[in-house]
This record gives structure tokens, sequence and C-alpha cells, in this order.
């Protein structure tokens, strides 16, 4: 091993600024102070990584020298999450649907409520079809939500399987990651009839309120009619609450700012509009799903373990140096310590202070 | 025992907690306003004593809550307290010479122990997002980033007064000021891990729970400004040699953001933290 030059400089302690001269009085035998030398530099964790014997004994001690990666592998740690960003910003394919419970969702782009596309993405096509089944919130005493839940048939051309898709639980299929959206609420079903006409069933969506003692409320037209609907749904309409009981509807049915029906109506029960009838005929949960595709997932979590090593290596692995000159120099056996870390030099000046200590009780023991 | 009675003996220990922390920081306030050094140790034992009832208040008010300390102002200042005075008190152990950095850190503490069950003292219950091992490393890190900076603070601001007031009485007994100066540049290097840990955690949670990682909520641009403050801090002293008055004077700005961030934005923006926090 040579020590002359040490990664490019040479090898000298008195350049650093924690130096410090030992000398031993006597002529000493070098190969024993070396030994010694090495030996307590060994106890502290320190590994020779260069030596050389010539005129003078010069070695160098490092420790933990891995610690000089932490940077770059932190960088890179940064760079794989920035990837996964600009990955997700280029391909990343989002639909969002509010399946009615017992409603199939076929998957074709053009069926989705919402849908966001990257910048270099094209139509979101899924290649398999969600069935919902039943959709289960629950709730905390103070009305907030505890649970969402969404029990769903996806079926493909391999065939049908269930799973139980949560905020916070996401199902994975085929590449695509189905979220349960935060976004809920009942979904009433109304049938107009018209004389001489066959009727029509239209399902209205509403939003679920903040507290069981407020109603579910939408405003909507009826397609293909000029009715302007104005619902507000109480799950129960003997006591608050989220679930459903004994339902009603508390219905304004407008037509270009006429009232033409203002009432309750119950559930299973009609609005009379003239002579046509509104009839209350379904209440199911609808449930917001959201489809993903290309989120860059795996690259982020990635890129988060290569950083988390990254910052390790820089914080608690501080790569140290300690550079020896062992010489005759008259009749005195002169050891020349220099010492650097690579961050918080000034902390080190106390480390650094103890191994010369070591070093000079260990050569006094000589 | 019943619920009600727990959560009465969970504000008897918060309090108790409360009032020794005060005690501790008139002792360190003294200490180093005085320059009596001897009442520094004290400060360091009130602090210990203190943290005995506040680890009870929050065992108890985990296991009534059914859940971790962090889903309203109370629970979340008393948990940051915790982690800043068990931070705090590891680091006085390992640096002596820097115990007086108390005079920074307890007064925060009790201010935000009290100030938190002043402001929201009932039970939150969990909302159905609160889920998740991204949530905990979330929700922790934050906690330790907030402590690690105030130790960086407290680092910066001792500089800064030695500095001016020279090797007089207590400055004097206070390490070098380029220790000082590397300790807070240390500390602030552990905040700046912590907020980049926070963050990743929180948008990988975010994703989890609401399919995107980033949503530019006020609090996340704020997080993100932050931490690109603090970043440009530590390259500034790695690789432009911004050292001393200079450094430290920069870590305040930094600290600040900081605490812009995670106590002022969710109370002037509304935010998807603020929801819960608050």
């Amino acid at each position: 091993m040579k020590a002359r030059r040490y990664r490019g400089r040479p090898v000298s302690p008195e350049g650093f600024k924690n130096f410090s001269n030992l000398a031993v009085p006597g002529p000493g035998d070098i190969t024993a102070v070396t030994e010694t030398v090495r030996n307590i530099l060994n106890s502290k964790g320190f590994k020779i990584c260069g030596e050389d014997r010539n005129e003078a004994t010069s070695l160098v001690f490092s420790k933990n020298a891995t610690g000089r990666w932490g940077s770059f592998i932190l960088h890179a740690g940064f760079l794989c999450v920035v990837i996964a960003g600009l990955y997700n910003l280029a391909f990343q394919q989002r639909g969002f649907v509010e399946l009615i419970e017992t409603e199939t969702f076929t998957g074709r782009a053009n069926d989705w409520l919402t849908s966001d596309y990257g910048l270099l993405a094209r139509d979101f096509d899924l290649d398999f079809q969600v069935h919902l089944k039943r959709f289960i919130p629950t709730y905390w005493d103070n009305d907030k939500v505890k649970s969402l839940q969404s029990k769903l048939i996806i079926g493909d051309e391999g065939g049908q399987k269930n799973v139980l898709l949560g905020v916070n639980s996401p199902v994975r299929h085929r590449g695509v990651t189905l979220y349960q959206s935060l976004d809920y609420g009942y979904t009433l079903t109304f049938v107009l009839s018209r004389p001489a006409e066959e009727p029509v069933a239209t399902h209205f969506s509403l939003d679920a309120p903040g507290r069981k003692n407020m109603p579910f409320v939408g405003k909507t037209d009826f397609p293909t009619t000029d009715y302007m609907l104005d619902m507000k749904f109480y799950p129960n309409l003997i006591e608050p609450s989220f679930y459903l009981a004994f339902p009603g509807v508390d219905l304004t049915v407008t037509k270009k700012d006429t009232v033409l029906y203002k009432g309750r109506v119950l559930f299973t029960q009609r609005a009379r509009i003239g002579d046509e009838a509104l009839h209350f005929a379904g209440i199911h949960y609808w449930s917001g799903i959201a489809f993903v595709r290309n989120s860059g997932l795996p690259l982020v979590y990635t890129g988060f373990m290569i950083a988390s090593i990254g910052a390790f290596l820089i914080y608690f692995v501080i790569p140290r140096e300690i550079h020896i000159r062992i010489a005759r120099e008259g009749d005195e056996t002169v050891v020349k310590v220099g010492g650097r870390a690579r961050k918080y030099q000034a902390l080190f000046a106390d480390e650094f202070e103890k191994i010369c200590q070591a070093i000079k009780a260990g050569l006094r023991s000589e | 025992m019943e619920s009600l009675e727990l959560l009465r003996y969970e504000f008897m220990f918060h309090w108790a907690a409360v009032i020794i922390y005060v005690l501790s920081t008139a002792s360190f306030a003294y200490a180093v306003f005085f320059q009596k050094e001897g009442k520094l140790d004290l400060g360091v034992w009130l602090a210990i004593a203190g943290l005995l009832p506040h680890s009870v208040t929050l065992g108890l008010r985990w296991y009534v809550s059914g859940h971790g300390p962090y889903l309203s102002q109370h629970e979340g200042f008393s948990s940051i307290v915790w982690v800043v005075v068990v931070m705090f008190l590891i680091f006085a152990h390992k640096v002596p010479r820097l115990k007086g950095l108390g005079v920074v850190m307890m007064p925060t503490c009790f201010l935000m122990m009290a100030g938190g069950i002043l402001k929201t003292p009932g039970i939150e219950r969990l909302p159905a997002t609160f889920s998740g091992i991204w949530l905990v490393l979330h929700i922790t890190f934050t906690k330790l980033a907030l402590g690690a900076m105030l130790i960086a603070l407290g680092a910066a601001i001792f500089y800064l007064l030695k500095e001016k007031k020279g090797e007089a009485g207590f400055y004097q007994r206070l390490p070098d000021l380029d220790v000082l100066d590397t300790y807070s540049y240390k500390f602030a290097g552990f905040g700046f891990v912590f907020w980049t840990i926070t963050v990743i955690a929180g948008a990988i949670w975010a994703n989890e729970a609401w399919g995107r990682y980033w949503g530019w909520d006020p609090i996340e641009t704020w997080s993100l400004i932050t931490w690109l403050l603090f970043g440009i801090y530590l390259h500034l002293r790695r690789f432009s040699g911004w050292r001393g008055s200079k450094a430290a004077c920069l870590m305040l700005v930094c600290f600040l953001f900081s605490i812009v961030t995670l106590f002022v934005i969710p109370l002037v923006l509304p935010t998807i933290h603020s929801e819960f926090f608050l």
C-alpha cells in the first residue's frame, strides 16, 4: 500500500487543522510504535487505508468512508422521486366515476364523469368492468365519517373477483389502481309517467351532508323535460340518521321559475304534477371511485428508500481521516498526527483530541 | 375506569407537566440571564420531571381516544412538545455545555402545551383517511423535524449572542463560536432530512388515500417552500462557504418559514390539514 499520496494529495499531517506532534524520547522501535498506533486507531474504529514505509512511516486511517457517498445517494433518491413526478405528469391516466349500487361500469373512455390525462397519455379505456355490489359508510358518534367501503365485482375475460375497496385501501387490477373517493351519497330514482308515453326512469345523485340532522341535497334538471328538481332527502324522517329507516324527500319541481310541485314525498309514493306523476321508485347509495394508471408509485417508493439511506449516510456516517507520519528526528521518535472530518470539523476536534491522548498514553507505556 | 374519569386525570397530568415546564423555563432563564450556570442542571432536572406526567397524559389520551396523539391542536402540540423535550434532553446529555438551549426550547414547549389544551380540549374522531404506516411516518417525522430545527435555532441564537457579547460571563462557558455554528448546521441538516421524509411520506399517504401525490394544498406548497429554503441554506453552507452570523441569520429565516408552514397557514388558509388539526 502506498501512502505518500492519498486521494491525490501528499500524506502530510501538518497540513491539517487538527494536528498534533507527539515525541517519544529515546531511539524507540519504529515498527513497534507503528504497531501501537495502528492498534489504538483500530480500537477506535479507524481502518488503515494507506501505508508507506520509506525514510519515514506514513499511515492513513479512515472511518466511515462510505459516508462520502451519502450526498450522491440522497440526490439520486430525490432524482427518482422527481422522475416519478414527471412520469406521472406525462403518462398518468385518471378517471372518476360515481357508481350507483347494482350498476356496472364498462370502462370505456367516454364513460368517465371526469378524467385527467398526462401530457403524453392517450384515452383511458379499462380492459375490465367494475360492478358496485354494495356501498357501506360508517360514522363516529360525532357524525364524522369513520369508513367508506365499496364491495365491487371486477370482471374480465379471466373471470370475476370480489374485492373490497376502502379509503386508504386501494385495489390494483391489471395495472390500474382503484381508489375509494370521499364523495358518496344517496341516489334517488324517480319515474316520470306521462299520458300516452312510456314512463321514464332517472337517477339523481345527492351529496352527503356533514351532520345527520341535515338532508342529502341535490338540484338538477329532469332529462328530456323542462323540469328542475330540488331535493332534500332524509333517510329517516322519524329521527336524524344517515341510515335508511323511514325515508322521504322534500321535493320542489319547477319549470322556468314556476313552482309546479312542492311537498314531501315518501319512498314509493307519487307526486302529482298536473296529469303527470313522479314516482319515488328507488333509493341506493352511490360511491365515487377513481381509477388511475401509471402512478409511478414503485419509483416513488424506490426514491424514498434511496433518499433515506443517503440522508442517513450524510448525517450519521461522517467520514474521518487520520494521517500519521512516524520518523526519527535526532534521538527522538516523532509521531505526527493530523486528522480531518468531511463534515462538522469543529465537532471532530474533541474526538481528535481524545485520539491523540490515547496515542500519547499508548506510546508512553511502550 | 370510565373514559371521562381518565380524561380528568389526563387534564390533571397535562397541567402538571405545563407547570413543571414553566419552572424549568424559569430556571433556564435565571441561569442564562443572571449567569448562574448551576441553575442549568435544575432546569434539565425539571424538564425530566415534567416529562413524566407528560408521558402519562399522552398515554391516557391515546388509550381513551383509541388513536395516536395527532388529531387536534391539543394532541398535536402535546406530542410535538414531548418529542422536542426528549430530543433536547438527549442533546443536553451529549453536549452538556449547551444545556442553556433550554431557554429557547422550554418556553416554546409550555406555551404550545397550554395553548393546545385551551383551544381544543375535546377528543376528535379519526377520519376515514387517517390510517396506514405512511401517515405514522408523516406525523412522526414532522415532530422530529421541528425538534431538530428548534435545537438548530437555539444554537444559532446562542451563536449570535456570543458573537455580540463576546466572552463575558455566561457566554464564556458556552462552546466556541465555530462549535455553536456547527451544531446549528448539523441540526438544520437533521431537520431537513426529517422534513424531507415528512413531505415524501405525506405524498405517498395522499396517493393511498386520495389517489394523488400532490394537490398544491397551501400546507403542501409551504412545506415545499420551507424544504427548498433549508436546501438552499445547507447548500450555501456546503458549497459557498456560508458560516457564522450570516448562516445563523438565514437559519432564523428558515425556522420562521417552518413555523409559518406548521402553525400559521392552517389557521389562515383552508387546507385539508386544518380540517383535522384545528
